[in-house]
């Protein structure tokens, strides 16, 4: 059973959530606050995490802020709930590392299929295998990636991405073909994310960054090594 | 913006009926004003100049006029009272406006005549900032040239400060924001279990059904309350003087009304209510003093403290009629760095509620304010963590005196 801790501070609307999700099947934890959020977070390494942006203590963009710096929650994927309507505010929280997001109001059967479909990503496969590429190594079972063979901290999409990219050397993946494989769909908020993404990926890579290439109007690859 | 244009167009048409007439005058009379000695001339000239000022003066914007050299020709004492007594006359748009927005303007009316009507911005510190604190000021300036072969000669320019309509814009819009912001959660809880009842067999679990009906009838109440402190607290900043039903009522039996409707709460809590309110009358706004002792006495009690809670609520008229009410607790508190904003409307603490509680609308404390100062009084806040968390209001005799005789 895959755990899901909610971090929501109106305690009926962590009531609904916790409701539905459970009676699709997961064991459900709630935090009421950002602190006591973090620490179930680092604690329990739920396999999911429902994060509210206006929580008091600590905001929801902080909770991703730590989560990111942790190895422990780095790749803990985040669906962030938000009451707030302005699409920069969505695109921040995307940008910040969150996986997807649902405005309030919310359904909650969309809720539910939502954190389906960002549980299903993430699942490892039972055969669980490295993949390496260049000066890049995937341990896809721990989610880590390796650069020149020091470990080098992704978010999970920053990770997908890129595996993603050269697991097709010298081939355009097209912006919504991307899309689509990182969040499952494609629209307006996620693809303005995309190339935040990106960059703030080849900007870790550091060097080696320049393998990923942005191909004008269509979308990214990653050149073949000679 | 249209009375101010045409009050522009009137005086400019004005001016100009002036000077024809005035070129007639010297025209037919020119050859008499010739015999005439030079001294009378000017004296002549000074008269007209004279009626000219009081006309600039009598306009209800600061007025200026530039000559072709850039210099200031003529203000009129609305823009002199700008400058208080720094002297002005004849210096360049440089050093009299210190703005570059405005300078580059002028510069640009100066070069290529045209009429031009902008709005500039101008920061707090700037000789154009109208109010008090550091919000930025804003002016609608008009510039009429009078140019003479494509070259202006002169040009003229009234300034309109529309700081408080700009700011009333921005307030309403954020007030509106915030408004479905604190709608959006009651309505989440309300449309998320009605999705979950109405689907197939959402109903089946008696237990489970009453639980959520429960829920949904909390958060239609609360989404009540939002509507009614919008209006409530619309209705106390519709204008600066709230029409208020001042009448004499008991400020105990208002008390004991409130303590009562808050029954529930105050069981829930486990709060010991303390009161020491005389019984005398007093001359209020019944509706309003409701509010404002309803609101801070259930604030007082939605503190989550780790003692017994202890809400009092003590008043005091002394010999010469001085009013004072303080409503107090020995909750958690109000963080040091809160405490200048609580009154701002929705502004919130975080802090941290008893797990069952709805939270309030976010508008209360800045109904309570407002609903304070309309009667003529002042409120202030202090607060020690789990010591004392004190709300005053004071009204003084002086004050009360002026709110009844304007009833």
């Amino acid at each position: 059973m895959e755990d899901i801790l909610i971090v929501e501070d109106e305690i009926d609307i962590a009531q609904l959530i916790s409701f539905n999700l459970e009676r699709a099947g997961y064991s459900v934890e709630i935090a009421h606050d950002g602190r006591e959020g973090l620490k179930k977070i680092l604690r329990d390494q739920p396999d999911l995490v429902i994060l509210d942006l206006m929580l008091p203590e600590v905001s929801g963009y902080q909770v991703i802020k730590e989560m990111q710096r942790d190895t422990r929650s780095h790749s803990i994927p985040v669906l962030m709930l938000t009451a707030k309507s302005q699409i920069d505010d969505r695109i921040r929280g995307l940008e910040m590392g969150a996986d997807d997001y649902l405005t309030k109001p919310f359904s909650p059967k969309e809720l539910v299929l939502r954190a389906q479909a960002i549980l299903k990503r993430n699942r490892v496969s039972p055969v669980s295998e490295g993949f390496s590429f260049g000066p890049f190594d995937f341990d896809k079972d721990n989610l880590t990636f390796y650069l020149n063979k020091e470990p080098l901290a992704l978010t999970l999409t920053e990770f997908k991405l890129l595996l993603f990219l050269c697991q097709r050397p010298g081939q355009t993946q097209e912006r919504n073909d991307l899309l689509k494989v990182i969040w499952g769909y494609s629209d307006e908020v996620h693809s303005r994310t995309l190339d935040t993404h990106l960059k703030r990926l080849r900007h870790k890579l550091g060097s080696e960054g320049s393998l990923i290439e942005t191909i004008r109007g269509t979308g990214y690859r990653v050149g073949k090594i000679k | 913006m249209t009375y101010f244009a045409s009050t522009c167009a009137l005086v400019l048409a004005y001016l100009l009926l002036r000077l024809m007439k005035r070129l007639q005058t010297s025209q037919s009379e020119l050859k008499q004003l010739k015999e005439n000695a030079v001294r009378d001339e000017s004296k002549l000239y000074e008269a007209h100049d004279l009626d000219l000022q009081h006309l600039l003066d009598a306009l209800p914007y600061p007025f200026f006029s530039i000559n072709e050299e850039g210099k200031l020709k003529r203000v009129n004492s609305h823009a002199r009272k700008i400058y208080g007594k720094r002297p002005i006359d004849n210096l360049s748009i440089r050093q009299v406006f210190l703005d570059s927005s405005i300078i580059s303007l002028l510069t640009k009316a100066l070069t290529e005549p045209a009429p031009y009507r902008e709005i500039l911005q101008f920061p707090s510190n700037s000789v154009f900032s109208s109010h008090s604190d550091d919000r930025d000021s804003h002016w609608e300036v008009d510039i009429y040239p009078l140019s003479l072969q494509g070259n202006a000669r002169e040009i003229q320019f009234m300034m309109k400060d529309i700081t408080a309509s700009v700011h009333s814009d921005q307030v309403r819009q954020d007030f509106v924001a915030n408004a479905s912001h604190e709608l959006r959660t009651p309505l989440s809880i309300i449309s998320g279990y009605l999705e979950n009842l109405t689907e197939e067999g959402g109903l089946e679990n008696k237990e489970i059904t009453q639980k959520m009906l429960e829920t949904m009838d909390r958060h239609v109440i609360r989404i009540n309350r939002i509507v009614e402190d919008m209006l409530v607290i619309s209705k106390l900043e519709s204008d600066d003087s709230v029409s208020l039903n001042l009448a004499p009522f008991n400020i105990a039996a208002c008390v004991r009304d409130i303590i009562e409707r808050l029954d529930l709460v105050i069981k829930k809590q486990k709060a010991i209510i303390e009161l020491e309110v005389p019984e005398t009358e007093f001359i209020g706004d019944h509706f309003y003093w409701t509010q404002i002792l309803f609101n801070l006495v259930e604030n007082a009690l939605k503190q989550n403290p780790n003692t017994p809670l202890k809400v009092r609520i003590t008043a005091e008229i002394d010999q010469d009629d001085n009013f004072e009410i303080t409503i107090s607790d020995n909750g958690i508190g109000i963080p040091a760095t809160d405490l200048p904003f609580i009154f701002k409307r929705f502004y919130r603490v975080a802090k941290h509620h008893s797990q069952t509680q709805v939270k309030g609308t976010g508008l209360g404390l800045s109904i309570v304010k407002r609903a304070v100062e309309a009667h003529g009084g002042t409120i202030t806040a202090t607060s020690i963590a789990h010591v004392e968390t004190a709300f005053t209001i004071t009204l003084s005799k002086s004050n009360r005196k002026r709110a009844t005789i304007e009833e």
